[in-house]
């Protein structure tokens, strides 16, 4: 699967039809939601895209579902292009885009399930067979004829990966598979996604969540403001930050001369103030070196810490390090 | 590869599997199958029936006489509607059911896979139809026991004049569909050209009552001439048009509006995948 040069431009507002008959100039705001996307995702891997909020992964994904046409650039899905053929596409992957909603309440899951079977084009022989099948892979067969409403949202979440899985497609496509989950249900749909590699399925995946980045991806692509700002391995990514650890420091106090003392020791990635307090986050080869100096830096800037906290470091410093900004933001 | 036939099979066993999701779904709600089925009936049938009958002078509605050919106000009405039914089947369960899957965010799962668009329309209107044929049934039967219509054998001969209508009306609920696709409100939309369509293809009224400007509009309308072939040659009203003539149209009209509306689908179908729309309401 590849993309490239993949842009996405909506227009915001309205243009009415004598705007349009008196040739008015267009004044709709012109937005780039995906700016120039070049990825390749290789056969079997999990490739993750991650970013925040209005980054542009779902517009990307609905590109290569065929959801939506891309302004410019191309992109095919195994050697298929999106743009010219679309139904073949379509044949090729399975979806989790719209989220657990979308399944019909009154229908049990076997029914949903027959529903979308006859639409993916299983042929009736194999139908049966493919139904219990993904019911098993998601762990629903003893709740299967029951109606969908008295699920639980992790349940309708999980059927709804059995729907995308119903035509054995070798692409996969999951558009925030556990948001919402509880993290007893996130686990169960990632370690689902991780059996689907291990069968040799291809997933494309979006998260906001850099810990599921990490844990599954293979490879991960940062994506911001409609571009990618990064794309490696999730190792590699966080080896571009010149640290081992990052601590994060809460201290009180005016201390004008603290963060520079500090700064002495280790890269501040990020400063804040909030709650009368100043949050630090450090970027160190050694917390073991760097946080008793910085408890005499604190101290001869006569300010106080009020809280250390060290952590591995993570695809969120990552981004951090790219953008200046926090992934939830 | 499958080959032709197999493709088409496939495409038959969607809106097979589209017409049985519906009809499950509906047997999950027992009132709305009484409401759609029913409502047309109470709201609409018997009133109209009832008022007919009042003003029968002997049986027999003189006024009616006059302008259509034939005093059965029962049988000119039941004709009416049965027609009217084909109309509401287009408009609500077909083009409106899109709005219904948008909202509850099953429109676009559907979307996603790799049957024809047109094939979720037809499945819908099998759906459709099938409602619509217990309530013609039961419509009948209300206007045979109660009424007592009595309609002549000659009426087969109306018989493809309605499934010329039917395509035509098809041509109709994608032109419908596209709309509800693409508009955002879309329910005022269908509820008022529903009524129209049908007012001015002459269900409840003879068309020659109706003011120049809208006759004209009934002479566009196939519906038009599905009802009054229908009075003709089970009631022995006087027709508009020579039939044959009305079956000319009638053919010419499906010829225009089935491949019309098709096309209006797949340019509304682009313009959804510009917009990115489907899922989003
Ligand atoms: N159909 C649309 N019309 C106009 N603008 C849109 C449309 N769909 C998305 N956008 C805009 O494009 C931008 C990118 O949205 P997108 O949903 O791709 O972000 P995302 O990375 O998936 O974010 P999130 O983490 O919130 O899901 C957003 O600003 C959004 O408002
Ligand atoms: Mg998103």
């Amino acid at each position: 699967m590849d993309a490239r040069a993949l842009t996405k431009v909506f227009e915001r507002g309205r243009r009415t039809w004598i705007q349009r008959l008196r040739r008015e100039p267009d004044h709709r705001e012109r937005f780039v939601a995906v700016d120039g996307i070049e990825l390749r995702v290789e056969q079997g891997e999990i490739f993750g895209m991650l970013g925040p909020n209005g980054a542009g992964k779902t517009t990307t994904m609905r590109i290569l579902a065929t959801l939506l046409l891309p302004t410019s650039g191309a992109a095919r899905v195994l050697g298929i292009d999106v743009r010219e053929q679309p139904r073949e596409v379509r044949r090729r992957f399975g979806a989790v885009l719209s989220g657990e909603r979308s399944l019909y309440w009154k229908l049990t899951a076997r029914e949903n399930l027959e529903y979308f079977a006859a639409l993916y084009h299983l042929p009736p022989r194999r139908t049966r067979e493919r139904i219990e099948s993904v019911l098993d892979a998601v762990k629903l067969t003893d709740r299967a004829d029951d109606y969908v409403e008295r699920y639980s949202m992790g349940m309708r979440q999980r059927l709804v990966l059995a729907r995308a899985l119903l035509p054995d497609p070798p692409l996969l496509l999951l558009d925030e598979p556990t948001v919402g989950l509880d993290p007893q249900a996130a686990r169960d749909m990632r370690e689902r996604v991780l059996e689907l590699r291990s069968e040799g399925k291809t997933v494309l995946l979006t998260t906001h969540y850099m810990e599921e980045a990490d844990q599954l991806c293979d490879r991960v692509a940062i994506i911001d403001h409609g571009r990618i700002v990064a794309l490696d391995t999730p190792t590699a990514l966080k080896r571009t930050i010149q640290a081992e650890e990052v601590v994060r420091l809460e201290i009180a106090a005016e201390a004008d001369g603290v963060v520079s003392r500090l700064s002495e020791n280790a890269q501040v990635a990020r400063q804040e103030r909030a709650d009368g307090l100043l949050h630090l986050t450090m970027h160190t080869v050694s917390a073991r070196d760097f946080v008793p100096r910085a408890f005499d830096a604190a101290r001869a800037a006569g300010a106080t810490i009020k809280h250390v906290e060290v952590v591995p470091v993570t695809l969120e410093d990552v981004f951090l390090a790219l953008t200046g900004r926090a992934l939830r933001e | 590869m499958a080959g032709r036939t197999g493709a088409w099979a496939l495409e038959a066993r969607a809106i097979v599997a589209i017409t049985r999701k519906d009809l499950r779904i509906l047997t999950r709600y027992p009132l709305e199958v009484f409401n759609q089925i029913g409502q047309p009936i109470y709201q609409f049938v018997i009133p109209s029936l009832l008022l007919g009958a009042t003003f029968a002078v002997g049986g027999r509605a003189v006024g009616l006489e006059e302008t259509a050919g034939t005093g059965d106000v029962a049988g000119f009405l039941i004709l009416g509607m049965l027609v009217a039914y084909l109309v509401g089947a287009a408009f609500w369960g077909i083009g409106y059911s899109f709005k219904r899957e948008m909202d509850q965010a099953t429109l676009e799962p559907a979307w996603l896979t790799p049957v024809a668009r047109e094939t979720l329309v037809l499945g819908r209107g099998l759906s459709a139809l099938v409602l619509s044929a217990i309530g013609i049934v039961l419509m009948l039967a209300i206007a045979v026991a109660l009424f007592g219509v009595r309609l002549s054998p000659a009426i087969v001969l109306a018989v493809p004049a309605f499934l010329l209508a039917a395509l035509a009306v098809l041509g109709v609920a994608f032109l419908i569909s596209s709309a509800v696709l693409l508009i955002k409100e879309p329910v005022f939309w269908v509820d008022a050209s529903d009524a129209l369509f049908a007012a001015a293809s002459g269900v409840m009224f003879p068309i020659t009552v109706l003011p120049g400007f809208l006759k004209l509009v009934s002479f566009a309308l196939p519906t038009t001439y599905a009802i009054d072939l229908l009075r003709v040659t089970g009631l022995g009203a006087r027709p508009l048009l020579d039939p044959v003539l009305q079956y000319a149209a009638l053919a010419m009209l499906a010829a225009i509006l089935l491949p019309l509306g098709r096309a209006v689908f797949a340019w509304a179908d682009r313009r959804l995948r510009e917009q990115g729309t489907v899922g989003q309401h």
